[in-house]
């Protein structure tokens, strides 16, 4: 016999709200209409999510626990994208997390027998554009303008306005702005 | 990813193939990810040798059943890719995390061949890795997240990256209890 796995560290309340949060997911968020980003934003705060009004998350992304979820102005979470939010996760303002990208947000302590669950928090600063598919750890740090391109494996915490790509990804180069800074108003 | 495999899938598997397909993009898709039994006994249906206490979630694609072996208390995890062309065995107390990729099958000039890949005890796959056709994954190996396993690699170790390399020791951590 092998050792059982830990008991879930997760409560009757928790379980509970994700089972009827699934069931909303899978049907009022899931096939409402691509425009309808208010209407996913409500059902998102409904849960306790908290967000920003323009926050936009669209219909196809996978959110585990809204109640753990923070995103601010402008912020989005297209299609496809696993945000696995056993920890809390902030997405700053305007920060893009791209399709087919997955934020996972916990790993098991493979150094004891039953590897009980270690939910750890990532944040992602403002401004920060996550590419397609890319993978972040459980515990990262993005900081803020900064760039992770497509396909890339976040381990470690990243700084802030660089362009930050590979596995595991690494700042290649500083991110610099050609235009001129634009006013909040215009931007 | 469909036409990687279309030179050896589409010939000479007959009736089974076709009604395999039509289940799995249907019936078994809508099975509730938490209702391993029946999706267990679907795959069985299929001649999937499979332990009892094996599970396997939602959103899983496994291209044939027929290849795929899981010994005790194994678990495949959410949106895993499972390309069994050729013989896969998953040893006991083995987790395939969420969306990882097994592709029982390799690449050489222009021709796929399958290839049978085998996964021994107390293995953790860690999520989105990939395992390519032809490699033996021995017992207590873990695999890091968004690694690609490609080549050997010693039981017991941890091994990360693209291709997977051996970092360190993993203690012992087999069966005691």
């Amino acid at each position: 016999m092998s050792p059982n796995p830990a008991p879930s560290p997760h409560s009757v309340k928790n379980r509970i709200m994700r089972v009827v949060w699934g069931c909303v997911q899978a049907t009022l968020f899931r096939f409402s209409p691509r425009p309808f980003h208010a209407w996913r934003n409500l059902l998102l705060r409904m849960f306790g999510a908290d967000l920003h009004p323009s926050a936009r998350v669209y219909p196809r992304a996978t959110i585990w626990a809204p109640w753990n979820l923070s995103m601010g102005a402008r912020a989005t979470i297209a299609d496809d994208v696993d945000c696995y939010c056993v920890e809390r996760i902030t997405l700053g303002e305007r920060v893009v997390i791209s399709q087919y990208s997955y934020l996972c947000g916990a790993t098991h302590d493979f150094e004891l027998r039953n590897r009980p669950l270690i939910p750890m928090p990532i944040t992602i600063g403002a401004g920060t554009w996550i590419a397609a598919d890319v993978f972040v750890a459980p515990g990262v740090t993005i900081g803020e303008e900064s760039v992770v391109g497509a396909r890339s494996s976040v381990f470690t915490d990243l700084p802030s306005w660089k362009v930050c790509v590979g596995s595991p990804a690494k700042p290649i180069r500083d991110r610099q702005m050609k235009d001129a800074e634009m006013s909040e108003q215009s931007a | 990813m469909t036409r990687l495999c279309a030179p050896y899938t589409s010939r000479g598997r007959g009736m089974r193939l076709i009604l395999w397909r039509v289940v799995s993009s249907t019936v078994f898709k809508l099975i509730p990810s938490p209702a391993y039994t029946i999706r267990r006994a679907v795959l069985v249906a299929f001649g999937a040798q499979l332990d009892s206490t094996s599970r396997i979630r939602g959103g899983v694609r496994i291209s044939e059943p027929w290849n795929l072996r899981m010994g005790r208390k194994s678990s495949i995890g959410e949106g895993a890719t499972i390309w069994s062309h050729a013989p896969l065995t998953i040893g006991s107390r083995t987790v395939i995390s969420q969306y990882c990729f097994v592709q029982c099958a390799a690449r050489e000039v222009d021709q796929e061949y399958p290839k049978p890949i085998e996964i021994g005890d107390d293995v953790w796959i860690a999520a989105e890795s990939v395992i390519v056709g032809g490699t033996k994954v021995p017992n207590g190996v873990l695999v890091g997240a968004r690694s690609v396993v490609r080549d050997a690699i010693e039981s017991w170790t941890i091994a990360t990256g693209h291709p997977a390399k051996t970092r360190r020791e993993r203690p012992y951590q087999g069966p005691k209890s």
